[in-house]
Formats: structure tokens, C-alpha cells, sequence
């Protein structure tokens, strides 16, 4: 089964009277990465929330596949979307497995027990993020990165098609964002990724779309987006952009102490 | 502990055999030919009521804390067993009014010991519960505010009772005390304590999720709002109900869960039965203890005076664990 694409039109979120984000298009090709990026509070995160449901939109209309969002049950659109939010994780002492369970609501009924299907998804899941040897331990016992595989898994396990991720790469050393990043290229999965590091998201990313006070500034692929003025006129940074010897994307070097621009 | 429970059990599959030891423990002269009648009308439904709402308790603590995402919460640190105390108490000092009227004596109390608990938690709620889960403690200090609020207020009541009679038995009834075993209590509570927990079992897997958080909560085709909502108006009915007739029990419902977790982790479709189970277990053997004292003290001890014994360090310890980590 390929990936629905994911098109959000003219989409509006305000939020006790203030406009997040306004009138923004994305596109997301199916199959493909396609990451935000923009500076903090810039609406990145609010834009994904109405992706998997967390909030409805003011204005505007979300369309994956040939089916609008809005029409949809609740059940309908999570076996649909997964998403990885930003909120980490949980006081209580569930496990990893019970974590990735969760996954599988969208296709439990309210009453009945667990399907050989919902096992199978499970063990399956595990042991694409290769966490299968860690599953009775508790959730909050693991290393950032482990937990960032675990909330995967559980996307995986959810079998949704589209895959919606909030920074996931937060807090993860370079190794665990490699990997990390890896494992969502090769799923081929309609992926909307919010990111902060600028070169993984040029590393990674089939298109980009830089957002700004809540709307779209520029978009395209990372090649035509990473443009030394772009950067400084949205981050206020001074950078050079560079092409990475080996995979020829571009490579953004900051002057971190540079002048004031 | 399981003592408890064999004790109320086995009263009527064993009762000859165990007559001997009942008698020694009834500290009660036995009339010839009445003990069939006291072992139903007296001996049996105690011991039952206690399992029943030792398990609403446990059921209504572990839901509690997943929707206030705090393993700290229970009815009673956050005030709703209060509220239900002064709905209850009020229904009792006024006679009703229109609400005796409305539903009828026999369930005046459990109907007015409801509305209380609403009450409360709407309080707490507005106060320091809707942004769920990022303070724990603010939302424990609110409920320690109101049920702090709410108990003067029954003191009040009970104080400008006439009887003293009604007055002693209030106050007796109000530091839990499951004496009220008697008429409707077991059929009432039984029946909302039953179809309550069937339903909170039903929302286990929305219970689940929310634990994680609302995000995740919606991701998965959950709406968080709408559980709590359910999950409140069910809770809030049981604590009511349980109230009604057996005085407001504390503790036993912040400790019962984390009792449960041990044993069986954190899924609610086994962390529910396993906290009815554990709860029955608890009061039932708290209830025994109680009813063993007069033996020493010459009198009743109230349910929540060996529940805050044991549950107090249990919640110190809770804290600190928590702070800790």
C-alpha cells in the first residue's frame, strides 16, 4: 500500500485570540520527508498538532489522500496518522511494550482483549526500532534516545501511513539522530518532521517549508531553501552554506559569535 | 490481609463450622435460634460492603490518577470525598428538602453526597486542574484547600444540629464506618459500584493513552476532554455513593493503586480488577481490625483512624519518591 499525500490548504489556528498560524499551505508528497523548520514560536509545532488531530483548525482544511480530515472519525484519521508529539513520556511506570500498545487502540474495540494482529503489529514494531529485548522495562528508565525509538515504534505499531513528528530529534546525540533519522527515510511513510538541527533536515528532508511569525516564507527543496539570505532573514544568523563533500546536500556552517547582522 | 476477605466469605459457606470463632469476635451474646439472622442481617453484610467499597475505592483512586495524569490524586486528597461529606451531611441536617422529594429517602443521601462531590471537583478543577498534569502538587494543594473548606463547612452543619443523637452519629459516620451496613447499603452501593467499575473498565484503553498525555491521547482518536468528563461524572458518583453509606474512607484510594501497579504494571484493562481485588482485600481487613479494637478500647475504631496510620507514612513516602526523582 503506497502513502497517502498530505495536503494542508490555507490552514488558520488561533489560540485564545491570537492568530499561530495563518494561512498556510503545505504540501507533503506522498512517501516523502518533508520537513519545518523555522525559529522557536513560530507556529511549527501548532501546525503539526492539527495534522494529528490535536487541534482544529480556524480556517482552512487538511486533506490526506482524497479524504478531508474534518470528515473523518477520530478512529478513521489515528489509524491514519501516528504522530511522535513533544510531550515526553509519563510519571507512571508503564513499560515499553504497553507504550507501544497504545499504538493499537485505533483498532481495539472498548471490550475485547488484545488480536494475535495487535501482538504481531507489537512485536513487529520493537523490533524495527530494535528495542524487542527491552520490552518489560519501564518507559521511564530509558536514555532519551531509547524513548524517542520506543514513541516510533509505537507510530509503527499504530500502522498509519502518515507520520507526523515534533522535534524528534531533541536531546539526541549524533549517533541517536542518525539512527534515528535512518529508520524514517527507509520506511518510505508520508513523514511532516518539525526540526530544529538545519542539516539534518537538509540531510533528510525531500522538501522543506520554513514558517515565520505562523506562516510559510519559503519552501522547496533544501537546496533552494538554505540561501545565506534566507537564514539570516528568518534566524538572524550569519551562515555560510556549504555542500557536503559526500552527500552534495547543502551543509550550513554558523558564525556563532559573528558580528551582529 | 486476605484474612479479611476469607473472614467475610467463608461466614456463610463455613458458618457452622466457624461459629465458635465468629461468636469470640461478635463480642455479642448469641440468642438461640437468631443465629441465622444475625449472621445474614449482621455478620454478613459488613464484611461484603466493605469488599464493595474497599474495590469502588481502589477502582475510583487508579482512575483518578490517570485522568489528572498524578499518582498522587485520590478522591479524598482532592477534596471530592469532602464535597460529598457536606452533601450528605446537609441532606441529613436539613431533612432534604426538595431533593428527599425528588429521589426519594432511600436514596437522599447518596444523590445529595453526589451532588457534593460535583461540587467539589468542579472547584478543584477550575482552581488548578485544567492544565492537567503540570503541576501534580498544585492540584493536591487545591483539593487539600477545598476539602479543608468543605469539612468546616460540615462542622458547621453538624453543630447547628438540634439532636445530639444525629450529631454523635454524624461525626461517628463522617470518620468512615462501615456500621451503615444495613436496608438498602449493599443492593445501592453493589449495583452503582458494579455497573461504575463495567463502564471505567470500558474507558481502560482511553485511560491508557491518557496517561501519556493529551497529545498522544488525540493522536490515537482519543479525546482526552471527553474521558476526563466521563470519567469524573462516573468517579464522582461512586465516591458519592460510597460516601452515603460508609462515611468518607481516605487513603485507601491514593494507596490501592500503587499496591495494584506492583503487581500487574500500568494497562488498566488489568491495573482495574487488580485494584478492585487489592481494595476489597485492604478495607476489608482495615474493617476487621476496626471492629477487633473493641476489645481493647471498648469501642468501634473509626475506619479512617487505621487507614491514616497506614496510609500517611505511605503518601509521605510517595512524595518523596517523587520529589526525588
Amino acid at each position: 500500500m503506497t502513502a497517502p499525500r498530505v495536503v494542508i490548504e490555507n490552514v488558520t489556528v488561533v489560540l485564545s485570540g491570537r492568530e499561530i498560524v495563518c494561512g498556510t499551505d503545505v504540501l507533503a508528497g506522498a512517501g516523502e520527508v518533508t520537513g519545518i523548520v523555522g525559529p522557536n514560536g513560530s507556529g511549527k509545532s501548532t501546525l503539526l498538532r492539527v495534522i494529528y488531530r490535536h487541534l482544529k483548525p480556524t480556517a482552512g482544511r487538511i486533506v490526506i489522500g482524497d479524504d478531508d480530515l474534518a470528515h473523518m472519525s477520530a478512529t478513521a484519521a489515528a489509524r491514519l496518522v501516528a504522530a511522535v508529539p513533544q510531550e515526553r513520556g509519563s510519571e507512571f511506570d508503564s513499560t515499553v511494550r504497553d507504550v507501544v500498545a497504545l499504538g493499537r487502540i485505533p483498532h481495539q474495540g472498548r471490550f475485547g482483549g488484545e488480536s494475535e494482529a495487535d501482538e504481531r503489529a507489537i512485536a513487529d514494531a520493537l523490533a524495527q526500532v530494535d528495542m524487542s529485548r527491552c520490552h518489560d522495562r519501564t518507559f521511564a528508565s530509558l536514555s532519551g534516545g531509547e524513548r524517542q525509538r520506543v514513541l516510533l515504534a509505537r507510530c509503527f505499531a499504530q500502522g498509519g501511513r502518515v507520520l507526523v513528528l515534533d522535534e524528534p530529534t531533541n536531546h539526541l546525540d549524533v549517533s541517536h539522530q542518525a539512527q534515528l533519522l535512518g529508520m524514517l527515510k527507509r520506511r518510505r511513510l508520508t513523514t511532516v518532521i518539525a526540526l530544529h538541527d538545519l542539516n539534518a533536515a537538509a540531510e533528510v528532508c525531500d522538501r522543506v517549508y520554513v514558517v515565520c511569525g505562523g506562516a510559510v516564507v519559503q519552501s522547496g527543496t533544501p537546496e533552494d531553501v538554505f540561501t545565506e539570505s534566507l537564514l539570516s532573514e528568518v534566524f538572524g544568523v550569519r551562515a555560510t552554506v556549504l555542500q557536503h563533500p559526500r552527500t552534495g546536500k547543502p551543509l550550513i556552517a554558523f558564525d556563532y559569535l559573528g558580528d551582529e547582522l | 490481609m486476605t484474612l479479611g476477605v476469607l473472614y467475610g466469605a467463608t461466614d456463610i459457606a463455613a458458618r457452622d463450622v466457624g461459629q465458635i470463632v465468629f461468636d469470640r469476635l461478635m463480642d455479642r451474646p448469641l440468642v438461640p435460634g437468631t443465629k441465622e439472622i444475625i449472621i445474614w442481617r449482621v455478620r454478613f453484610p459488613r464484611p461484603f460492603l466493605a469488599a464493595i467499597v474497599g474495590a469502588g475505592l481502589g477502582i475510583v483512586g487508579v482512575a483518578v490518577q490517570a485522568t489528572v495524569r498524578n499518582s498522587l490524586a485520590d478522591p479524598y486528597l482532592l477534596g471530592i470525598s469532602s464535597g460529598a461529606s457536606l452533601g450528605a451531611v446537609a441532606a441529613l441536617v436539613t431533612g432534604g428538602g426538595v431533593l428527599a422529594a425528588l429521589v426519594g429517602q432511600t436514596f437522599l443521601l447518596a444523590a445529595a453526597a453526589f451532588i457534593g462531590a460535583m461540587m467539589s471537583f468542579l472547584v478543584v478543577w477550575l482552581a488548578a486542574g485544567r492544565r492537567a498534569g503540570a503541576n501534580p502538587l498544585r492540584m493536591i494543594l487545591a483539593g487539600i484547600a477545598v476539602g479543608q473548606v468543605f469539612a468546616s463547612l460540615t462542622s458547621f452543619l453538624v453543630l447547628q444540629a438540634d439532636d445530639v443523637n444525629l450529631t454523635q452519629n454524624i461525626l461517628h459516620w463522617l470518620m468512615g464506618s462501615l456500621s451503615g451496613a444495613i436496608g438498602p447499603a449493599i443492593p445501592v452501593v453493589g449495583t452503582v459500584v458494579g455497573a461504575a467499575s463495567i463502564a471505567l473498565f470500558g474507558l481502560a484503553r482511553p485511560l491508557n493513552s491518557l496517561m501519556m498525555g493529551d497529545e498522544t491521547a488525540n493522536s490515537l482518536g482519543i479525546s482526552p476532554t471527553g474521558t476526563r468528563a466521563t470519567v469524573f461524572v462516573i468517579t464522582s458518583l461512586m465516591t458519592g455513593v460510597m460516601v452515603a453509606f460508609s462515611g468518607a474512607i481516605g487513603f485507601i484510594g491514593l494507596v490501592i493503586p500503587h499496591i495494584a501497579g506492583f503487581f500487574c504494571g500500568t494497562d488498566h484493562r488489568r491495573l482495574l480488577p487488580t485494584a478492585a481485588l487489592c481494595g476489597a482485600i485492604l478495607l476489608s481487613s482495615v474493617d476487621l481490625l476496626c471492629r477487633m479494637a473493641v476489645r481493647v478500647i471498648n469501642q468501634e475504631l473509626p475506619i479512617n483512624v487505621l487507614a491514616a496510620v497506614i496510609g500517611a507514612p505511605v503518601l509521605l513516602y510517595l512524595i518523596n519518591r517523587k520529589l526525588a526523582s
